[in-house]
């Protein structure tokens, strides 16, 4: 885009948005160039629309002037799919941050996208009602975020991720439409737009309003923390744990490595010398918990569980869980940098899978740090190098790609949680066949924002999209910073 | 590219900024990106921005300067990062590092308030003087008729600025030497007065003394001593701010004392950091880190040594707010907390956010007055929720604000240091001082 | 027309795969031609020769929802699925099952059985339906506000498309956000994108004790009052539902407003569960055992009319009275706020039903009735009218699939 066209797109921005709701110069645009991952793209302007049709009017002036529209909420991605590539129109949401309703009666909320996923929960709780999406990330991730990457979170395991506690979308279409898909009443007849809207990642509509399904809190929690000698002891405790008829909401393990990085800073209770804990939470009626609970231990016990703790006071349980939702954080002040990888594989392939990934990064010479959903079988192995070694960027993304393709091969999928945005879509051919992707494509092109709403995200190729993961990661690896 | 920003020894260590991992973890603690949903306005936005500017991406435009001036620097943003980034550290390190560059080079906005804090606060006499001529305006009942009858008749603008002046009507507490000596005392410790806290809220050093008196504690106040320099570090003046804790490590290491204790979280956060600020002079840095080893908040000490028998009952409810350069900087939480519930009739109610900052932020609150007014705002509705009769706080800066904004937002509630309410439980337990105010100097004890 | 295109179709099948197309009618048409692939490819490929021949395809299964959503416009060639039918891949130890589209319900819950497992999917009018008819209709019964629906338990999907390809979606794991997720656009889709001919999904463990309790109330506020507060108790409670007098008889109970359910899990929660209803209820029965099956199978009854409604859970009483004040019968899931109402009732009366609905953010769907009453009323829109054209434009452009069941055009 020449200058004079930029200059032109702004000041009618402006028009539409107010001056002060536009951002233009390179240093108030830095601060929109990056997620929580390494991938780094400036965008041409950042709005940041208070309304639904400031929304369609920054869409419309987009397309009027032929550049992207990227939205973004907090900016806590893990797959780059907030960075403008193309740069464009960046459409920032957090200034749609009301709660517009919360209907106690008939269990459900209305928000706006920008509505921190943590300060919905805060206002729920009073009301015994919970949205039961939980990313590691919630204190801070956006519930429109959320919904455009089909988060999951811990509870996951038992709960579903966002998609299945979405009622009704208000989005924002290519061509400057504003849309209701889906209905306040579950199960709306007709074509399910909304399960297809949930998850795409901003390349289908920008979402400007969400309708949530809301459930009460159960009447009793309680979680365990078992400490296991192995990572394969702890993954058979998974597996038993299921064959025994029960489905915990969350099982969620920490390996050696990552409780010695975590456990220093966070006091959670981790003994230092395990060699992997799964934190396992049960709840629902008082009697049901209490026979769940003697399973779940007998079965820890059963795969040779040292030792098996249980808490059920609220604050005994938050400070295990703070072990683990600060987990991936904690390896920031422990590595010069990491690579945070989201993988999938069936539960009962965990255990070899593991090992073949211990095993590989012992071949490339890096430490891995592991944290991961495993009652999903959902990986998450942080890599730890040092960007200042020689070759050390090649070998990490080598090893990342080994790690996928051994998800892939075991029969799982290259993310579990995070999305594909940037960094995955070159894997999305690992895991799909070309009639796959071209029923995908079919399905985007009917929305009409290719190459225009959050170009080369999710699908792989695209015009003016680089070719593959390593020849992006290449271009922002000389910026000293982490990999996330 | 235009060659990075920062110049001499202050500048923010790459080590620092590459803890960064950029997860947002930050971004709901801050106040200010509560407040705006700016990333600009958030630790992380800001942490990019000094490392653009490190690296010379960017130039130290008033844009960018703006952005970093907007910090509270209440450093809450350290408490939620999991990755322990430094930012406070990373934050003064850049404004010093913009400061050092030659007088043409240097933020123009940054001059004046660089000269205030370097003229004014840093000098005793001057700062007393100003706060003469406020006491003159306290005494004299045009403030209280400003407040009451007259409101209408000074303007929106005057009467803002007006209401956060603090009430100086008690006489300031201006003694050093000795200031308590009990029978048998086992330890010896000495006393910051700060620059301003004396002249502002004499009631919290009065019941500091009796407080440590009760404990045991021979208390002196070097004559030496002066300003701690927190807020000519926060504002980048390192140069300033080195030279305040040179005299402060030589007047107290005179003293030969325990510990010195401070009773403003934000002094007592500076001094603790003293060997930090000075680990580049040969001559100074092993002194000034032994002399930071020494350094005690007041609860930090009381809390340790023990909290004393026989309080006496006060019926009152009572909120506390938590002082960020106690919680975030110290990392001192559970001192006052354990204080206030050893008071026999005492009701603590918790605010949803404790340790979120009330706007005052040393002299934040009157640079950046709309920013810290949309803090304060936040900060108030959450007190007010917890329907306490008072506000309990730790630090002087903190105690002038919440008092501002009691009277801006027309709550009941009066605002104390937690010390003050420990020396009144102490006294309605039926313990009198044996030794009375001693020390040289005027000795007017002025009851607020 | 000549016989070409049909002759075209013949071509490309294998001749043993052909039946006699006078069993597949369907809203009063008869085929010309029917098939029994079986193999998900030769379903393909019957596709794309139908589509290449200009035909009209209507898939089938289990044919127990043909007169779901608008009467075909045209009819020339059936697809019966039921010949795909493979258990394509089961690990208990991970939850995970995939079939073959043209497997019955009840044969999936067999072969889950064996190892303490099963579908929490309860679909009209009973087990015999197919998952790939399960799937295209998103039919659901009592589980669902507590189960939740297929689409949530779907893991990923394999559609036949008129090209001729077959494209998948989704994955065999539990947790998977790669790609789009068009299986949950093809659930309930009536295969306006695509035949579903494979689906993967999260399977559950089966309860180890179930109850069901019945509680007759004295009016329609009674029993909402003592739905709402079980469902407010957040019990094991598998199905909570209200019926209304009319449907209560036809059950077999007494024909008073009743509110029925049932709690599944752990015995001693289970237990606790009935004590605590019944400390609501005042007084409870324990009807017969073949309560649900009724309900169930009522449902799906082919031989008149069926809506569903939904509406706010608050809602949920007043529009089962309304329904039976109609002349229909009529119950409620409270959890999902679903109102289905059985019997021939009039266009008028529907008309009502929807309005009152709509006016709270619900809806009205005819889920069956007969060809004349779904030309006269819509059973159900499509959602987004420009969206679904343009996605239906670029998955079957001639409209190849079950022309016109969702409107003219479309």
């Amino acid at each position: 885009m020449t200058t004079t066209t930029l200059q032109a797109l702004v000041s009618d921005l402006r028009r539409a948005l107010g001056p002060r709701h536009v951002l233009d110069t390179p240093e108030d645009l830095i601060a929109f160039e990056y997620d929580a991952t390494i991938e780094r793209a400036l965008p041409d302007v950042a709005v940041f629309p208070a309304t639904t049709e400031e929304v369609a009017a920054a869409v419309l002036l987009a397309r009027r002037y032929g550049v992207p529209v990227v939205p973004r909420g907090s900016g806590t991605g893990l797959s780059g799919g907030a960075v403008p590539v193309n740069g464009g129109v960046m459409v920032v949401l957090t200034r749609m941050n009301r709660i517009v309703e919360i209907d106690t009666l008939d269990r459900v909320a209305v928000v706006q996208p920008g509505v921190i996923n943590l300060h919905l929960q805060e206002a729920l709780a009073p009301h015994g009602l919970t949205w039961a999406p939980d990313p590691s990330s919630q204190r801070v991730c956006t519930v429109g975020g959320n919904v455009a990457n089909n988060s999951g979170g811990p509870h996951t395991l038992a709960h579903g991720s966002t998609v299945n506690h979405v009622l009704a979308l208000e989005v924002v279409l290519p061509d400057g439409r504003i849309v209701n898909l889906g209905s306040r009443v579950p199960d709306a007849p007709g074509i399910d737009l909304r399960g297809l809207m949930v998850g795409s990642e901003g390349t289908l509509g920008i979402v400007t309003r969400a309708t949530l399904r809301l459930v009460r809190a159960s009447e009793s929690v309680r979680t365990f923390l078992a400490v296991f000698d192995s990572v394969e002891a702890a993954s058979e405790a998974v597996s038993g744990v299921i064959r025994r008829g029960i489905i915990p909401v969350a099982m969620e393990m920490l390996d050696q490595e990552i409780i010695r990085i975590v456990e220093p800073r966070i006091h959670a209770g981790y003994p230092l010398d395990a060699g992997a804990v799964l934190l396992i939470e049960v709840e629902g009626l008082a009697e049901g918990v209490a026979q769940d609970a003697a399973t779940v231990e007998a079965a820890c016990l059963e795969a040779g569980a040292r030792e098996v703790r249980s808490a059920e006071a609220k604050a005994e349980r938050d400070a295990l869980w703070e072990g683990r939702k600060a987990a991936i954080g904690a390896i920031g002040a422990a590595a010069p940098a990491f690579y945070l990888l989201d993988g999938v594989v069936p539960r009962t392939r965990l255990p070899a899978v593991m090992k073949q990934v211990m095993a590989l990064t012992a071949e490339y010479g890096f430490r891995c740090a592991n944290v991961f959903h495993a009652g999903d079988g959902n990986l998450h192995p942080n890599i730890m190098f040092d960007p200042a070694e020689p070759d050390a960027e090649r070998r990490v993304l080598a090893l990342g790609e080994a790690i996928m393709r051994v998800c892939v091969d075991a029969g799982g999928s290259v993310t579990g949680e995070h999305g594909v945005g940037l960094e995955k879509r070159s894997y999305m051919e690992w895991v799909f066949r070309p009639a796959d992707l071209d029923a995908m494509t079919m399905a985007r092109d009917a929305f009409g924002g290719a190459g225009f709403f959050n170009p080369c995200k999710v699908l792989p190729g695209g015009h003016g999209c680089a070719t593959g993961h390593a020849a992006e990661l290449a271009a922002v690896m000389s910026d000293p910073r982490v990999y996330v | 590219m235009t060659g990075t920003a920062f110049v001499g020894p202050d500048t923010p260590s790459a080590a620092d900024l590459a803890n960064c991992i950029h997860c947002g973890f930050c971004l709901p603690s801050c106040p200010t990106y509560l407040a705006t949903g700016q990333e600009l306005e958030s630790p992380r936005g800001r942490l990019h921005l000094i490392s653009a500017l490190h690296s010379g991406r960017i130039e130290a435009t008033d844009g960018v300067l703006g952005h970093l001036d907007q910090c509270l620097q209440c450093r809450a943003c350290e408490t939620a990062c999991p990755s322990a980034v430094p930012y406070g550290r990373i934050m003064e390190d850049a404004r010093a590092a913009l400061m050092a560059n030659e007088p043409s080079e240097q933020p123009r906005t940054w001059r004046w308030r660089t000269f205030a804090l370097r003229h004014v606060l840093a000098r005793p006499r001057r700062m007393r003087a100003l706060l003469t001529l406020g006491r003159l305006y306290s005494r004299s009942g045009l403030q209280q008729a400003a407040r009451g009858p007259l409101r209408r008749l000074v303007p929106a603008r005057v009467r803002r600025l007006e209401s956060t002046a603090p009430d100086l009507r008690a006489a300031p507490f201006r003694r050093t030497g000795t200031l308590a000596s009990p029978p048998a005392a086992n330890t010896h410790v000495a006393l910051l007065l700060g620059c301003v806290a004396g002249e502002i809220y004499p009631a919290t050093h009065e019941a500091t003394v009796r407080v440590l008196d009760r404990l045991g504690c021979e208390v002196v106040a070097p004559p030496e001593q002066g300003c701690c320099g927190a807020l000519h570090s926060h504002a980048g003046d390192a140069d300033t701010a080195r030279a305040l804790a040179r005299r402060n490590i030589d007047a107290f290491e005179q003293a030969g004392v325990d510990a010195v204790i401070v009773n403003a979280a934000g002094c007592g956060a500076a001094m603790k950091e003293y060997g930090r600020l000075l680990r580049h002079d040969p001559h100074w840095s092993d002194r000034a880190e032994r002399f930071s080893a020494n350094v005690r908040d007041v609860l930090e000490f009381v809390a340790a040594r023990g909290v004393p028998d026989g309080l006496g009952r006060i019926d009152r409810t009572v909120t506390l707010q938590d002082a960020c350069h106690l919680a975030h900087a110290q990392g001192i939480r559970e001192a006052p907390r354990a204080i206030l519930r050893a008071i026999p009739g005492l009701e603590l109610r918790e605010q949803v956010h404790p340790d979120r900052c009330c706007g005052s932020a040393g002299i934040y609150s009157l640079v950046q007055r709309e920013m810290s007014g949309q803090v304060l705002a936040a900060k108030m509705a959450e007190i007010e929720a917890t329907g306490a009769e008072t506000v309990c706080t730790a630090n002087a800066g903190c105690t002038m604000q919440i008092e501002a904004g009691v009277r801006t937002f027309g709550l009941g509630a009066d605002v104390r240091h937690v010390i003050e309410l420990l020396d009144e439980a102490i006294r309605a337990g039926g313990y009198s001082s044996p030794a009375g105010p001693t020390g040289t100097g005027p000795s007017q004890a002025g009851a607020r | 027309m000549t016989n070409q295109p049909t002759e075209s179709v013949r071509h490309a099948m294998p001749a043993n795969t052909e039946r006699g197309p006078e069993a597949y009618a369907i809203d009063g048409l008869t085929p010309r031609l029917a098939f029994a692939p079986d193999s998900r490819s030769e379903a393909a490929m019957l596709l794309r020769a139908a589509n290449a021949a200009g035909l009209v395809v209507a898939p089938q299964g289990g044919r127990t929802a043909t007169g779901f959503g608008r009467p075909l416009t045209e009819y020339d060639v059936a697809l019966d699925l039921r010949g795909i039918h493979r258990v394509v891949e089961y690990v208990p130890d991970d939850l995970t099952v995939t079939v073959e589209a043209g497997i019955t319900l009840a044969e999936v819950q067999r072969v889950l059985g064996e190892h303490g497992q099963y579908l929490p999917m309860d679909a009209p009018p009973d087990d015999h339906v197919t998952i790939g008819g399960l799937l295209a209709t998103a039919k659901t019964g009592a589980w669902r506000g507590h189960l939740g629906s297929p689409r949530d338990h779907l893991l990923g999907v394999e559609v036949a498309l008129p090209s001729g390809e077959l494209a998948r979606s989704g994955g065999r794991v539990v947790k998977n956000v790669t790609g789009y997720d068009l299986h949950r656009l093809h659930t309930g889709a009536l295969g306006a994108f695509g035949v579903i001919v494979e689906a993967a999904f999260k399977v559950s463990p089966r309860p180890a004790q179930t109850m069901t309790l019945a509680a007759p109330a004295a009016d329609q506020h009674e029993a909402m009052r003592v739905a709402r507060a079980t469902w407010d108790a957040s019990l094991a409670t598998r199905a909570l539902t209200l019926l209304g007098g009319a449907a209560a008889a036809h059950l077999g109970l007494p024909a008073r407003p009743t509110v029925i359910v049932e709690f599944a899990g752990q015995a001693a929660a289970v237990e606790r569960s009935a004590r605590e209803f019944e400390g609501l209820a005042g007084r409870t029965e324990t009807p017969t055992a073949d309560l649900w099956r009724k309900l169930r199978a009522t449902h799906g009854d082919t031989a008149t009319t069926v809506a569903r409604l939904g509406v706010p859970p608050s809602l949920v009483a007043d529009v089962v009275a309304s329904a039976e004040g109609a002349g229909g019968r009529a119950w409620g899931h409270l959890a999902a706020g679903a109102v289905i109402v059985h019997g021939d009732i009039g266009v008028d009366a529907l008309r009502r039903l929807r309005a009152m609905a709509e006016e709270r953010q619900g809806f009205l769907q005819l889920e069956h009735a007969p060809v004349d009453l779904r030309r006269e009323f819509a059973p159900a829109e499509p959602g987004d009218g420009d969206l679904v054209r343009a996605l239906r434009d670029r998955f079957d452009l001639k409209r190849t699939i079950n022309r016109g069941r969702w409107g003219s055009g479309l």
